[in-house]
């Protein structure tokens, strides 16, 4: 799906038929991934209370990462960004339809609603459904996909796409596929002020410690190894503790936007900051082993 | 950093060199992290355990269609969250209440303000609008 002008590796996919396989990839990655949030009543309201700036920036963000991640993770990296972004525009649309389609469903979406609340509902789960299904269009895939699908093994001598870069993006990836799914929830902001300090500094060490075990030290499949002559704090400092300030991060600004925070104070904020970024470490950890 | 192995699957390597790149990550990473635990722990240090200090503040008055709107902000400077948080507004007449009207805020942090509105049939600026946090639970 991700090439109809040509794909060296035999599989053909220029037949109409893969396309619609592809598409049928998009739609399951996006129910997977977006039916809790379709389902979760802070989430409709949000649809029509959401701050309109932050949901035109939560959409409008949405493009460059559909890219990003169409770039790293699609099939192949011989194509050029035009077809990461067709891709990412399909899966964006795969997104609008599932989300106008199951909201319909569930009687959520009626005609005499204002057109500006029916948008906005489609719109704020449309993101989370466009990144599962660009998710879904790599990754339910993987079964067919043999070994010239690996980067490496396509003989262009080229370094493995996984940069440093493309490792820090994956995380983010990951911790915001948990964030977003969370971040609308009460009970987000509840756990913080039921927190104590102490509890708030126990989460921070859970979260980096379980970042890192997650990848280092229980070897899943297509885990990360430390070489031998490498202190294990190596892979502490530039890896897992970078990746647990990207999922403090993304959950501060999911839970901006999705207006958890407004006239917080800076302590309160800190909490649920690091309430959001436990979730958000297990994704972004799971993201590295995954995509 | 990526290699081969013999399954043909791909493993990831951390190698002991590493681009200076990586390493500045690490260290501002590190130091966030690192402040984020100083700061919660100058917060326990300073007794975190408050209680909810509630205030009231009156923003704006105006008349609505079918009434009067009092829009006001509450702030709780104290160190400790509070939860179903009823505020309560009473227009009096010299010592006779005329109208009472109440709202509930669903939290207001610690630190923090929320901001709401009472609404009333008799006209506030007649009277004087009386709001205040009536009272509220622990999260």
């Amino acid at each position: 799906m991700r090439s109809k002008n040509g794909n060296q590796d035999g599989r053909d996919s220029s037949r109409p038929g893969n396309f619609v396989v592809g598409l049928g990839r998009g739609i399951g990655g996006a129910l997977l991934f977006a039916l809790p949030m379709q389902m979760t009543m802070e989430m409709w309201e949000l649809g029509s209370t959401i701050d309109r700036t932050r949901l035109f920036l939560l959409l409008v963000l949405a493009i460059p990462l559909l890219v990003g991640i169409a770039h790293r993770i699609g099939f192949e990296k011989t194509f050029g960004w035009r077809d990461d972004i067709r891709d990412s525009m399909i899966a964006y649309g795969i997104g609008i339809l599932t989300s106008a389609i199951l909201l319909s469903l569930f009687s959520l979406l009626t005609p005499d609603m204002p057109a500006s609340e029916i948008l906005g509902k489609i719109a704020l789960q449309a993101v989370p459904a466009s990144i599962g299904a660009m998710l879904g269009r790599s990754q339910l895939g993987r079964g067919d996909a043999d070994d010239s699908d690996d980067p490496d093994a396509d003989g262009d001598g080229a370094p493995d796409d996984r940069g440093y870069g493309s490792e820090l993006f994956l995380m983010a990836v990951g911790a915001l596929f948990l964030s977003l799914n969370m971040a609308p929830t009460e009970e987000m902001i509840l756990i913080s002020y039921k927190m104590t300090s102490l509890h708030a500094v126990a989460m921070i060490l859970l979260s980096i410690g379980l970042m890192h075990g997650f990848v280092y030290a229980v070897s899943f499949k297509g885990g990360h190894e430390i070489s031998a002559d490498t202190p294990g704090w190596h892979a502490l400092i530039r890896f897992t503790l970078p990746g647990y300030i990207i999922a403090l991060a993304i959950s501060l600004y999911a839970l901006w936007t999705f207006g958890r925070l407004d006239g917080t104070g800076l302590t309160p904020t800190i909490m649920a900051m690091i309430v959001l970024a436990f979730p958000g470490a297990i994704g972004a950890a799971a993201a590295r082993l995954i995509l | 950093m990526a290699q081969t192995n013999k399954q043909g699957t791909k493993t990831r390597v951390v190698d002991r060199d590493a681009h200076w790149i990586e390493w500045l990550t690490g260290a501002v990473s590190a130091a966030l992290v690192a402040g984020m635990i100083g700061w919660i722990g100058y917060e326990a240090a300073t007794g975190s355990e408050g209680q909810p200090e509630l205030s009231t503040r009156i923003v704006h008055q105006e008349k609505t269609g079918a009434g009067y709107r009092v829009t006001f902000l509450i702030e709780n400077a104290g160190k400790r969250t509070a939860s179903a948080v009823v505020v309560q507004g009473e227009i009096k007449d010299g010592d006779r209440v005329v109208e009472t009207s109440e709202v509930t805020f669903d939290y207001v942090p610690a630190n923090s303000s929320a901001s709401g509105a009472l609404l009333f049939r008799s006209d506030p600026e007649a009277g004087r609008p009386e709001i205040r946090p009536a009272g509220y639970s622990d999260p």
